[in-house]
């Protein structure tokens, strides 16, 4: 049993349907509006990400479901999915966002600890490096800013 | 790029934003104008404020200059009090006014009971205006007017002339101080709620449940009360949107389950936890009792926490338990509950063979188990605690994901027991204690090698070794805590860590890791010198956290140097740290722990060249923080 997606890119991809069914948004469509061979078409996911998801999905064809919110939380990325999300950083932010449209919340989990462990207990200065970021406040600003909100610092 | 941190959608980042903390959250704030717009109203939603930031905080709350145009009191869901000194009442009080949106309130708990003893002291009440001559003398506690400061509320309260103990005026005080707060916060659904004030003996101790906001879905309540299933019911009855109820309590009324007539059933709470800090461990079986008996099967959470050790019971207690508070938990929750901690609960073999009869061939839902008795620890556990940690981990051997254990073998060996944790696919967070009848020690890497799935391990086993292993094998083992061991040398430190490449936090606690040059040098005036070897191929972050705290094997002298030396593989992250001078603690004191005096840290003699460590704290003091070093 197999489903086809159409990428935004228009790009045809044949997947198994439990594979496909990992993703929430897919899984209540194909409930809606039965087999058929008509492609599902995806129009906010392009080919390079859709292929990506795709091979996530099947990587985790196995895993148990849980909706425990905490459960996810907390539990730590494993070494297949930190390979997996070793990609430029628009790659990733694209991965969140197919993630987060097309329902799937365990790759969502994923993409996001990822992303917080490039801020965790970095300094600003880091992050802009990580983030590639330019740095527009004056020096009078960001002394502003960190005098303004001097209550949430550490010590 | 038009996909970035900052662009992501609220909702998606509030998930990264689960993992940060409020300095991460300072820290994106200024890394850029458009961060800062974007983050600032995240930095405001949760609020913790800390000891002498009052003023700081009070006058960020109430100001206007965000980019969201409102004042950022009104971002805020969540705050966090650690004080109502009487010097910064007056901020608090704009606090409270300019949050209110709060959904949650939490307190800590020692230093806010401080607070209230100074605001229920004489001195404090003197230095308060007089109230006008015909206020009621001592003011009800029910009525008091409902647009009042906390100042004035206090002030309504007349300082007794004669005060028998502080105790009775700290409780009138934290009472109309908390019904302001309440008032002033018509919102909150959490509460974490110290409730040290209202202590035993007291004639007239107000039912502070009846001024609960009845909205509340999530209560944390840390008491000195006399904790008793009426109580319970009462907060029951009075918040009937209660999902998770944590009781912290000193007293607890004797075993009495005949003296509550009817248990009306709760459909709503998921999870319940008593901690409880003193006395016998028994009158805790009957909450376990309690939480069968009251709670439907939609509870996913049981935590039994006895901090004192148990005792032995007598016989007929022993009866009480096994025959009618067992049954009625298990028979109710044995298949559904995902979480469970009991400690020091005793009984442990009685409640998991029943457990194991109720589940069998229906299976369990565990993700968490936290079963811990310290007299096991201590080696003086009985046959009661034996098999019991095999039952644990084959009952829940599917689901499992984190377990905290007391290991206590008698005759099989380690390994069958490691080779059981093998088979749970799911676990990723291993805590073992383990007091070995026969005195051997934990072979770790055998372990490891048994267990690949496991990321986090804590250890507490006095003795530790090594065990062989072949030369290739290699574990993805991300965080490893070691306490209270002794018996490892740091050869055999650097040799585990060469098979656990990807480690991120070492953390070594009151244990004594020994050098072979130690031996040598026990009769040289120079102190040991401990190098360990961080290899880590490929990250630049060796090691996130690493807390040392020494052991010597001798006392040290004043004035000594103790050397530390860690080193990674690669030649450019080469960094050294020295730590001279040891201030020693009194003599009974030295095996314990010994402090690194803070001159230390401001004088010269620490050095750091280079640091992929991001975070080094000796005993209580940080000495690196994001991987800058704080000198």
């Amino acid at each position: 049993m197999s489903v086809r997606l159409l990428s935004s890119d228009s790009e045809d991809f044949t997947v198994a349907k439990e594979v496909a069914e990992r993703s929430m948004l897919i899984k209540n469509m194909l409930e809606d509006v039965g087999d058929n061979d008509n492609p599902i078409p995806l129009p906010n996911v392009t080919a390079k990400i859709l292929r990506k998801v795709i091979e996530w999905c099947e990587h985790h064809l196995g895993d148990p479901v849980t909706n425990d919110e905490n459960e996810r939380r907390n539990t730590e990325i494993d070494e297949w999915d930190q390979k997996f999300m070793e990609v430029d950083q628009e790659t990733l932010f694209d991965i969140i966002l197919a993630a987060n449209y097309l329902d799937i919340k365990p790759l969502l989990d994923v993409g996001c600890k990822t992303v917080a462990n490039m801020i965790k207990g970095k300094t600003a200065e880091e992050i802009r490096k990580i983030f590639n970021i330019v740095n527009d406040l004056t020096p009078e600003e960001e002394a502003q800013i960190r005098k303004e909100n001097e209550w949430a610092e550490d010590r | 790029m038009d996909r970035c941190l900052a662009t992501l959608p609220n909702e998606i980042f509030s998930l990264i934003n689960q993992h940060l903390s409020q300095d991460d959250r300072l820290t994106l704030c200024y890394v850029c104008r458009a961060w800062h717009n974007r983050f600032l109203p995240i930095l405001y939603r949760h609020v913790t404020l800390q000891a002498n930031r009052a003023d700081t905080l009070a006058i960020a709350l109430t100001s206007c200059n965000s980019p969201t145009l409102q004042p950022l009191g009104h971002l805020v869901r969540s705050l966090t009090l650690s004080t109502a000194d009487p010097i910064c009442l007056e901020h608090l009080e704009m606090i409270s006014k300019a949050c209110p949106f709060t959904t949650a309130l939490a307190f800590d708990s020692q230093t806010f009971y401080a607070s209230m003893e100074r605001l229920a002291s004489k001195r404090y009440f003197d230095s308060l205006l007089k109230v006008p001559n015909d206020s009621p003398a001592l003011v009800n506690d029910d009525d008091l007017d409902s647009s009042l400061s906390y100042i004035e509320a206090i002030q309504q309260l007349k300082f007794p002339d004669t005060v028998k103990g502080p105790m009775p005026m700290t409780n009138h005080v934290a009472l109309a101080f908390f019904k302001v707060m309440f008032r002033l916060f018509p919102r909150l659904t959490t509460l974490d709620f110290p409730l040290y004030y209202l202590m035993f003996g007291v004639p007239r101790v107000p039912l502070f449940v009846d001024f609960l906001p009845d909205r509340l879905t999530d209560l944390t309540l840390k008491c000195r009360l006399d904790l008793s299933f009426p109580l319970v019911e009462s907060i029951h009855d009075h918040c009937p949107l209660l999902e998770s109820l944590s009781l912290t309590c000193r007293f607890m009324k004797d075993i009495y389950i005949d003296t509550l007539s009817v248990i009306v059933m709760n459909h709503r709470l998921k999870s319940i936890a008593i901690i409880f800090d003193s006395t016998d461990g028994l009158s805790l079986w009957s909450w376990v009792w309690y939480a069968g008996k009251k709670y439907g099967q939609q509870l996913e959470a049981a935590h039994f926490n006895n901090a004192n050790l148990f005792y032995t019971p007598a016989p007929e207690q022993a009866a009480l338990v096994r025959h009618t508070f067992i049954p009625a938990f298990v028979q109710q929750h044995a298949t559904t509950l995902r979480t469970l901690e009991m400690k020091n609960m005793a009984y442990s073999q009685e409640f998991w063979m029943q457990m194991e009869m109720q589940t069998k061939g229906r299976g369990t839902n565990f993700r968490t188990i936290d079963c811990w008795d310290d007299e096991i620890l201590q080696g003086q556990g009985d046959e009661d605690s034996l098999g019991v940690t095999d039952k644990i981990a084959t009952m829940a051997k599917v689901s499992i994901q984190r377990l905290c254990l007391n290991v206590c073998l008698m005759d099989s060996p380690f390994s069958d027991f490691a080779r059981l944790l093998g088979q749970c696919p799911r676990l990723n967070t291993l805590h073992l204690a383990y007091a070995s009848l026969k005195y051997s020690s934990i072979p770790l890497l055998h372990l490891l090698q048994a267990c690949p799935q496991i990321q986090h391990l804590s250890l507490d086993c006095r003795t530790l070794a090594l065990g062989k292993v072949p030369p290739e094998f290699c574990h993805r083992l991300v965080s490893l805590d070691l306490m209270y061991t002794v018996h490892l040398t740091s050869a055999e430190l650097n040799c585990m860590l060469l098979f656990t490449p990807w480690l991120e936090s070492l953390k070594i606690t009151d244990s004594c890791i020994t050098t072979y040059s130690e031996i040598d040098q026990l009769n040289s005036s120079s102190p040991p010198i401990f190098r360990w070897s961080l290899p880590n191929p490929g990250s630049n972050d060796s090691i996130d956290s690493l807390s040392l705290r020494f052991s010597p094997k001798r006392s040290p002298t004043a004035g000594s140097m103790q050397k530390v030396s860690i080193t990674t593989t690669f030649a450019d992250k080469t960094w050294a740290v020295r730590v001279s001078q040891i201030t020693p603690l009194p003599q009974q004191k030295w095996l314990e722990q010994c402090h690194l005096g803070t001159q230390v840290i401001s004088g010269t003699s620490f050095e750091l060249e280079c640091n992929p460590i991001r975070f080094l704290e000796f005993n209580k003091t940080v000495l690196i923080r994001k991987g800058l070093a704080l000198l």
